[in-house]
């Protein structure tokens, strides 16, 4: 069964700044996507699931487990892909960050090597378990990454910016393998072609949820929401280059006559 | 949320450790318009103190020492093994455990210092910790190993003064860069911590 | 790059001495030749030890750096004790040297890496009662070894950044930006130890009985695992087990092929 995640009356104040507001929400889908501009609370709302920030106010749980009182339960369960999968290798060699998690949940030896093996495969990249971690290229790091947090076999993973730094065949690649997975997951993206066919995305602006609904009127509604975005600031753009006419002028037609 | 905050420790010690070893490991760098190239190694340490403070930036150079004394070659020239210890610069090394721990008490003092005098603050720090305490370590040590008189050894250490009177400048200025720029909040004076809250 | 030296000692009498006895043995010898005045004794401390380095079998070009080093403040130390004081002194100091020097050699050539820091861990055991737990310090040795290759390939990038703008590299355009991307890093890695369960192991293991680490065998699959960690894992470290075959008898191999 998918589990259920749960926020009630959340916010996440920081410096005094509010930067993330959820009255009710819960999440019982296997695919759930969330979009919105840099700095809008995506990783914040991930890290509040994952009990690697608490709320100033209300509570998160996940299938009836607080974050915050059973963090660590909720950690067994609950895993988490960060953008960067270089910062979440934490062991010199593959083999060992493989087992690390496991290690740390007390599964003995033999069943660690059997499960690393296992899914090492599954990604096919049982050839890089006896590589060094500083060794392998971006590519191959988020799926060491993403193998290690598979192998502790959590319920849900959370997922932020997967495909971030990868380039068109690798997105590609794991949007497959995203689809093949039997788990829940939580995606924060700006690849919008990664959430196509997710059961439902939200839309996050400024700390709080502006849309909540299948993919197809989600993406629409941020669509909508960028454009707008774009069309204020440029606005404001426009409104201070009429101020410094000249200068402004000189610019644009430098640009304009350039041959390159 | 303790468990986060040890997390934080951790991380931030392994880093530092494997800053002083990376800045060893590396070809010499230049100081501003001089041409005379210098190890990076020792400065690493100092930052650690003054960047860290005295708890956590001794525990990363005593990470460092860990790794010498396993035969790993962490040290600037890829040296490394209980031999660089016991030999005649091995003082140098461990004075670097008590050199870290004082520019560290140092460096949290000079952060309380107002905005403009706190490079000040925090080159004197790296002074102390990383020239007054690892020299006053080092040289006894090397008169030990070689059976030198003391001032001998003092005369001999002289040499590699003026560069790591520089390596202290420029580490206290870098920690005061650094300073600028991210927050470490264990390293903050309390009453700015209050107004962050 | 990596840290994990390709070398492994040969197998042999010194190899198959644990590595405490061997640490032991070296600081003993090591405070007697600091002590000691007597060019007999001294050269006898050196002459055993150049034998068991000779012996070991060492890989040579591992040791050349530092004995080179070894070799040129010998040479000084000696011409100073002959100008400053007398032939007498230039040969106690020699002998000392010699003394000190080839018994740590012999130690470091018959003792892998990864032993020595097994019998480090160890030794630091006691410190638990001050919060210091090994594993850790496992973790934190391991995360320094994972990312000394990394931080060196971004001091590459920061030197070239600078020759890029015509300036030769140097300290602070390097060491600033090096230290403030680290400490941002240095947040994400501890979320991310965190999210791994790292401070799971440490505490069930040491305080709580078994039972309470099967609170949430409802998580259908850590049920049978979590049950088989009443075995002490806590105490091994967690780093460096080189996947290559170890040569000789490994006291302490065990312990790294968890």
């Amino acid at each position: 069964m998918t589990p259920r995640l749960e926020l009630d009356d959340v916010t996440v104040r920081r410096d005094g700044r509010t930067v993330l507001r959820v009255e009710r929400l819960r999440l019982t889908e296997r695919r759930v996507g969330v979009v919105g501009a840099n700095g809008s609370g995506k990783s914040t709302l991930l890290r509040l699931l994952d009990g690697l920030i608490d709320p100033s106010t209300g509570r998160v749980s996940i299938d009836g487990l607080d974050t915050v009182r059973d963090g660590r339960q909720v950690r067994r369960r609950v895993g988490f892909c960060f953008q960067d999968p270089a910062d979440q290798i934490v062991m010199p060699l593959v083999a060992d960050d493989i087992a690390f998690g496991l290690k740390n949940q007390g599964v003995p030896t033999s069943a660690r090597e059997a499960r690393a093996a296992t899914v090492l495969d599954r990604l096919g990249i049982a050839h890089l378990a006896s590589r060094t971690a500083a060794s392998l290229s971006g590519g191959e790091r988020q799926l060491v990454a993403l193998a290690a947090v598979l192998v502790c076999e959590p319920a849900t993973v959370l997922f932020d910016e997967p495909t971030g730094t990868l380039d068109l065949v690798r997105s590609l690649r794991f949007s497959r393998l995203l689809a093949g997975l039997d788990i829940q997951a939580v995606v924060a993206t700006h690849d919008l072609d990664l959430l196509e066919d997710f059961d439902r995305v939200l839309v996050l602006d400024r700390g709080v949820i502006v849309a909540d609904d299948r993919p197809g009127p989600a993406l629409a509604r941020y669509r909508a929401l960028a454009a707008e975005t774009q069309a204020v600031e440029a606005q404001a753009v426009e409104a201070q280059v009429a101020e410094t006419p000249a200068v402004g002028t000189r610019r644009a037609e430098t640009f304009s006559v350039s041959p390159r | 949320m303790e468990d986060l905050t040890k997390a934080r420790a951790i991380a931030e010690i392994a880093l530092l450790a494997a800053i002083i070893v990376a800045l060893g490991l590396m070809p010499p760098l230049y100081v501003l318009g001089l041409t005379v190239p210098i190890t990076a190694q020792t400065l690493g340490v100092m930052l650690a103190g003054a960047v860290l403070g005295a708890r956590r930036g001794t525990a990363a150079v005593a990470v460092v020492v860990l790794l010498v004394v396993a035969s790993l070659p962490v040290l600037s020239g890829g040296r490394g093994g209980v031999g660089v210890i016991l030999g005649p610069t091995g003082g140098y090394l461990l004075g670097w455990l008590p050199g870290a721990l004082v520019t560290g008490l140092l460096a949290r003092r000079a952060l309380r210092l107002p905005t403009k005098a706190r490079a000040f603050g925090l080159v004197g720090a790296c002074l102390v910790g990383g020239v007054v305490v690892v020299y006053a370590l080092g040289i006894p040590w090397t008169a030990v190993v070689t059976g030198l008189d003391l001032s001998t050894t003092a005369v001999g250490a002289a040499v590699f003064l003026p560069g790591d009177l520089l390596k202290a400048v420029l580490a206290g200025l870098a920690a005061a860069a650094v300073h600028r720029q991210v927050r470490i909040d264990h390293m903050r004076p309390d009453r700015e911590l209050a107004r962050a809250r | 790059m990596t840290l994990l030296t390709d070398a492994q000692p040969r197998p042999g009498l010194l190899r198959s001495v644990p590595a405490p006895v061997k640490l032991a043995g070296l600081v003993v010898l090591g405070v007697v030749s600091a002590v000691s005045t007597s060019p007999t004794l001294l050269a006898l401390i050196g002459a055993t030890g150049g034998l068991a380095l000779v012996v070991a079998r060492p890989h040579w070009r591992r040791l050349t750096g530092l004995m080179v080093v070894w070799a040129i403040a010998l040479v000084v130390v000696v011409i100073l004790q002959l100008v400053t004081r007398d032939s007498a002194a230039a040969v106690v100091s020699g002998a000392r040297m010699v003394a000190l020097c080839l018994p740590a050699l012999a130690v470091m050539a018959s003792t892998a890496p990864e032993e020595l820091l097994d019998t480090l861990f160890a030794a630091t055991r006691p410190l638990r009662r001050v919060g210091l737990r090994p594993e850790v310090l496992a973790l934190t040795v391991a995360l320094t070894l994972r990312f000394v290759p990394e931080l060196v390939r971004q001091i590459e990038t920061l030197r070239e950044a600078q020759r890029a703008r015509g300036a030769r590299p140097s300290v602070l355009p390097v060491t600033v930006p090096l230290l403030v991307r680290c400490l941002d890093r240095s947040r994400t890695l501890a979320d991310a130890i965190v999210a791994r369960s790292f401070f799971d192991r440490a505490t069930p293991l040491d305080h709580a009985p078994p039972a309470s680490v099967n609170r949430e065998g409802a998580s259908a699959h850590a049920t049978s695992s979590t049950a088989a960690s009443a075995t002490p894992h806590a105490s091994r470290p967690l780093v460096l087990n080189t996947p290559r075959p170890h040569a000789g008898r490994r006291p302490s191999e065990e312990s790294w092929k968890t």
